[in-house]
């Protein structure tokens, strides 16, 4: 019995040491919440950007005199550890949090920011995210409703688009997609076709011959980086070969390498982040990273996104003049024009930040700015 | 009193309940929502040790069972506002259906095929959550789960969550462990080691196997609503093959036949990699090395360690 209560005691004494309690008084603490684990294993150039962002900022002074300093939790796709990881970072008390990048995330945490009164800058671009009544939260990217607008306006204003298929995922980011696309197409008068897959399909045929006996003239595809190999390969074998626009996958890397010239030569994207951007901005940002961390690293989204958000909550918490969340969330809204990676960042009543939209094509394998599209 | 408790084994679980009791005093809101999910992820092995532990049937579609219940309890709860209370009713209902539903066809599987078809129930089921947009939200799930109300005391903070949990788990702990001692039991066990010395004894297989997986479907559908309500937004990216094999885990880890087993399981695999957390990157690969680890050296779980083998029916076969 004796032995018992023991271990008993030790557990509980274990457990009883929260983070929270070793805290420092000389930091200012963020949380951000990357994809760490599993798949797709975009949240490497996540904490990257934001180390770097975390990094400029400590050099130049911290913040409110203090070092900036990440609390770095993996969110490992998935609610469950989400949620944990959400409950953790507010347990180790940060000031505001940067990510999740899924909207099924986001969703999921958006409760708990909620309760715990602290700011959320998040990637995800579902438009449910815009009918949340949470002030707490900060879209850092342009959100589906606008990107999915401009991809169905460009191919039936510039490609004279008249019967467009629309490929999409069917997880919460591709059906988004095809929502705000269909509605643009309703209102237009435009045919449509939506055909849906799993983005770890290994088979899109079926959906690609619908569209193809439909007689498309036109494709909008609305997915994630795993499924362009497989859609992009199967459409160019059965001869789906018809003007085409993305989502941002296609101006990722990671998804480029993973695709040939002539199955995506001519096809266009809209995009929040392009590494031909001309902008001084932008390649100053690019320089600066590959001198950090090495020229074979490539610059994508991922990083210059959250890199900007590190840095226009570091300038919200300078701004509020203290580390209080209610004042960091209050100094957010009131953020004017702040210079970020993938456009200025001005929120409107429900926190959206980013009101301009890159349009790009890519010509072999390489995607090329065309024009910034504003909202 | 003390004789009791002795006779049932049951000293073995009273320093954990009311470690459990008190746990909410000692730790924050982070530790207390991982203790939530440990304690409906209990409830869920507890169902599973029934066929995959103790009748041997291998069922990797727990996952779909547990979505299943989470959808019911939420779709009936935000779409025709019924109070939870009487959702359970209707997840319960849930459970008994899938139960004979995936347990005539266990009648004439077995081994890998078993495997197999309860791998496609759990996929079916997600997918059809991901593409009945209009009934199930699709892959944006649904949202604003009502809490459960106790006679207007509403269980909205994580700490009273926690005890309404702990009391659910108690409840079907006890249960799982009456059922574990009673003829059911020992028949279950039976159909596992030999299933023609069973026959031979008059009993039908047929009818236990459609019992243990009933048991199975019932106890994993009401934590399924449970987890609606506890987590108060589901979608169908939370219920994938990978948390069915997290189900089996627990139940292999904490040691089958037993109702030990399960809870040290669930807590093992709900926590574990939590706590790891400092490793960085590799904290999910050191927590299945782990558990590889454990199947090697440990293969009937944990409690085939001598400690906890007072509480065993009988030596598990590790399968």
């Amino acid at each position: 019995m004796k032995k018992w209560l023991s271990l008993l005691l030790a557990a509980l004494m274990i457990l009883s040491l929260s983070p929270a309690a070793l805290a420092e008084d000389d930091t200012v603490k963020i949380g951000l919440m990357a994809t760490l684990t599993g798949y797709p294993l975009n949240g490497e150039h996540m904490v990257k950007g934001c180390q770097m962002a975390a990094d400029e900022i400590n050099a130049a002074g911290g913040v409110l005199g203090k070092a900036l300093v990440l609390d770095v939790q993996d969110c490992s796709n998935t609610t469950d550890i989400g949620i944990n990881a959400m409950n953790l970072m507010i347990s180790n008390g940060v000031v505001g949090v940067v990510g999740p990048h899924y909207s099924t995330q986001c969703l999921a945490v958006e409760p708990l920011i909620g309760a715990a009164h602290v700011p959320m800058l998040f990637g995800g671009t579902s438009p449910k995210l815009a009918e949340i009544d949470n002030p707490y939260l900060f879209r850092i990217r342009a959100s589906d409703t606008m990107q999915a607008a401009a991809a169905a306006k460009y191919l039936v204003e510039q490609q004279g688009a008249k019967n467009v298929a629309i490929l999409h995922g069917s997880d919460d980011f591709g059906t988004g997609g095809m929502q705000v696309a269909a509605k643009y197409f309703e209102a237009n008068g435009v045919a449509f076709t939506a055909q849906s897959f799993n983005n770890d399909d290994t088979d899109v045929t079926t959906q690609i011959l619908k569209c193809i006996s439909a007689g498309c003239d036109s494709v909008l595809i609305w997915a994630t980086e795993a499924a362009y190999p497989i859609v992009a390969r199967q459409m160019y074998e059965l001869g789906l070969i018809v003007p085409t626009i993305t989502n941002p996958s296609l101006a990722v890397d990671s998804c480029l390498a993973q695709l040939e010239t002539e199955w995506v030569d001519g096809w266009y994207c809209v995009t929040d982040f392009l590494t031909s951007n001309t902008q001084e901005k932008v390649q100053n940002f690019i320089a600066r990273y590959t001198e950090k961390y090495g020229a074979d690293e490539s610059v994508d989204l991922h990083c210059a996104a959250y890199y900007s958000a590190v840095c226009v909550l570091a300038d919200a918490i300078n701004r509020a003049g203290s580390t209080d969340t209610e004042a960091i969330r209050e100094a957010l809204m009131a953020t004017d024009n702040f210079e970020g990676m993938v456009g200025n960042m001005q929120p409107n009543e429900k926190g959206e930040m980013i009101h301009e939209i890159i349009l790009a094509q890519c010509k072999d394998l390489k995607v090329s700015y065309i024009d910034t599209i504003a909202e | 009193m003390n004789a009791t408790l002795k006779k049932h084994g049951g000293l073995v679980y009273l320093p954990l309940l009311i470690a459990a009791i008190f746990l909410p005093k000692f730790v924050n809101n982070y530790y207390i929502t991982m203790s939530c999910l440990a304690l409906i992820y209990m409830i869920v092995a507890f169902g599973l040790n029934f066929i995959t532990g103790m009748t041997g049937q291998m069922n990797l579609g727990t996952a779909g069972i547990f979505c299943l219940g989470a959808y019911t309890s939420a779709l009936l709860t935000t779409r025709t506002g019924c109070s939870p209370w009487l959702a359970m009713i209707a997840v319960i209902a849930m459970g008994v259906l899938i139960g004979f539903g995936l347990g005539y066809p266990s009648l004439r599987l077995k081994g890998v095929y078993l495997s197999l078809t309860t791998i496609a129930f759990g996929e079916i089921v997600r997918q059809l959550a991901n593409n009945m947009t209009n009934f199930t939200g699709g892959a944006q799930g649904v949202r604003n789960i009502p809490v459960y109300n106790l006679f207007g005391f509403e269980l909205n903070t994580k700490v009273r969550l926690y005890y309404f949990l702990l009391a659910c788990t108690v409840l079907f702990g006890f249960i799982s462990y009456r059922i574990i001692k009673s003829k059911w039991g020992r028949v279950f066990m039976a159909v596992r080691d030999n299933i023609d010395a069973v026959d031979a004894c008059g009993i039908s297989s047929a009818q236990i196997k459609i019992l243990a997986f009933t048991l199975a479907a019932v106890f994993g559908c009401i934590a399924g609503g449970l987890y609606a309500h506890y987590s108060g937004y589901i979608n169908p990216s939370s219920f994938t093959l990978g948390l069915s094999v997290n189900f089996v885990v627990m139940v292999m880890v904490g040691g089958s036949g037993t109702l030990m087993g399960p809870i040290l399981g669930a807590v093992i695999v709900s926590m574990l990699p939590e706590f790891l957390r400092f490793l960085g990157n590799y904290y999910q690969i050191t927590f299945y090395t782990i558990v590889l680890l454990c199947t090697i050296f440990v293969p009937g779980g944990i409690c085939n360690l001598r400690i906890f083998h007072r509480d065993s029916l009988r030596r598990p076969s590790g399968n």
